[in-house]
């Protein structure tokens, strides 16, 4: 979706918004009945449970928030914060508007779809990794998950930008376990931390070493 | 919801397809970019994994299944199998054909949309019932899923139904767990028993309550 035609459509132009940096899109609790597609920028998206505040997440350009809108009828209560992360472009529509821009921009259903089914098979995996009850075996399935997503190579292996309290949010482990199970591998030469991340040597080294782990824990 | 009669003779011969009780339509890993539409019967989706295979939705007349596939224009492996659970009769389509797709579904855009943003929800609110360790608090968890998910209102309250199957799918639960769990709550009028189901009679307690069956689990 090129930005300078959606600007050019008079039915378009009235749903964009744009935010400055820290600028809130919505806050949780807030009643709304719109979804929105993020054309430029950033927006951070933070849940609060029992008064603690999480990131639990990051959108970018071309990505969509809120789709639950297109499932309900009338305004639903927002499950979490959405702020400008810096100064951001976004479209804002409800079910009624989103007839209109389908028209208006060729392919923008399929290109939602594809959207929601990339994040289906992210949520897939991430419903694999906590059927496990097992601490160790949920580390070492999300450290694989995200390595088999969002990793980059380098010589030395597999580097992860990806902090022991991401991955104790994401396993919903506490901090202490999580850098135990962390400290294990790390002694044990199958990964180490690279400039506030982690570097998987090798993978097939980290999944072995979970069942030694494993046992060394039950014994 | 989708209007066959518009269908000609001959779209009829090319896209409908007729499946046996028990016979697959297609199988995990296999590929295809083929989108079905349940005409008569009923089509259950398959996850095999680690040699075991578990039933994880079941399709019925009206209902789009494959539809990223369909979407997908590379060539795409089907990530579960589907199979006719009694004879079954379905409309097959690939991209070539959207535009009748289109004619026979209105709103297919919107539809398809909200197939792939139901799923969406669905599994992160499995995520978020599977992130407890603790087996008590994943029971709470399930039941209120149950309820939200399939539940109809009867005359002593939302009813809904609720197997060990179910509650291993949902909430990871083993069957005596599980057995264990429905017969705690029961004894203690937290859950009723109707005859369709199930009915939650006290919320709060039931909310209340993992803490106190997790130590009953323990002992």
């Amino acid at each position: 979706m090129s930005k300078n035609t959606l600007l050019e459509d008079p039915i378009v132009s009235k749903l964009l918004r744009s935010y400055s940096q820290g600028e809130y899109l919505f806050r949780q609790g807030d009643s709304g009945d719109t979804m929105f597609v993020i054309l430029e920028g950033a927006v951070l998206l933070f849940h609060t449970q029992h008064n603690a505040e999480r990131l639990v997440g990051i959108v970018g350009g071309g990505e969509m928030l809120c789709e639950k809108a297109i499932l309900i009828d009338g305004p639903y209560r927002r499950s979490f914060t959405a702020q400008a992360k810096t100064s951001t472009i976004a479209i804002e529509f409800d079910t009624k508007n989103f007839k209109n821009i389908q028209t208006k921009i060729p392919d923008f259903t399929i290109k939602m779809v594809k959207m929601l089914s990339n994040r289906l098979d992210q949520a897939n995996q991430m419903v694999f990794i906590l059927q496990s009850t097992d601490p160790v075996d949920r580390v070492i399935k999300y450290l694989l998950h995200f390595s088999s997503h969002h990793s980059k190579k380098v010589p030395e292996g597999t580097e992860l930008s990806l902090t022991a309290v991401e991955i104790q949010h994401a396993v919903n482990l506490d901090r202490e376990r999580v850098e135990i199970i962390l400290g294990e591998l790390v002694s044990q030469k199958v990964l180490f931390e690279k400039r506030g991340g982690y570097v998987i040597i090798d993978e097939n080294a980290l999944l072995d070493q979970g069942t030694n782990l494993r046992e060394r824990t039950v014994a | 919801m989708f209007a066959i009669n518009k269908l000609n003779e001959e779209q009829i011969k090319k896209c409908a397809r007729i499946f046996s009780r028990e016979e697959y339509l297609f199988h995990q890993g296999d590929l295809g970019n083929t989108m079905f539409i349940i005409v008569g019967g009923q089509v259950e989706l398959i996850e095999e994994r680690e040699g075991k295979s578990t039933a994880v939705g079941l399709f019925s007349p009206g209902e789009i299944l494959g539809e990223k596939a369909f979407l997908t224009d590379t060539p795409y492996r089907r990530t579960y199998s589907a199979k006719a659970k009694i004879d079954t009769s379905v409309l097959e389509f690939d991209r070539k054909n959207l535009k009748l797709v289109e004619s026979l579904i209105p709103d297919f855009a919107t539809r398809i949309l909200q197939v792939a943003a139901q799923r969406l929800d669905r599994a992160n609110r499995i995520i978020s019932i599977l992130r407890p360790f603790d087996a008590a608090e994943r029971f709470v968890l399930s039941v209120l899923f149950l309820r939200d998910d399939s539940g109809a209102q009867g005359a002593e309250g939302v009813e809904f139904t609720m197997t060990a199957e179910e509650l291993y799918q949902v909430g990871n639960l083993d069957a005596e767990t599980a057995e264990f769990c429905i017969s705690a709550v029961l004894k203690m009028n937290i859950l009723k028993k109707t005859k369709k189901g199930f009915v939650v009679a006290d919320e709060n307690a039931l909310r209340q309550y993992s803490a106190e069956l997790k130590d009953r689990i323990a002992a």
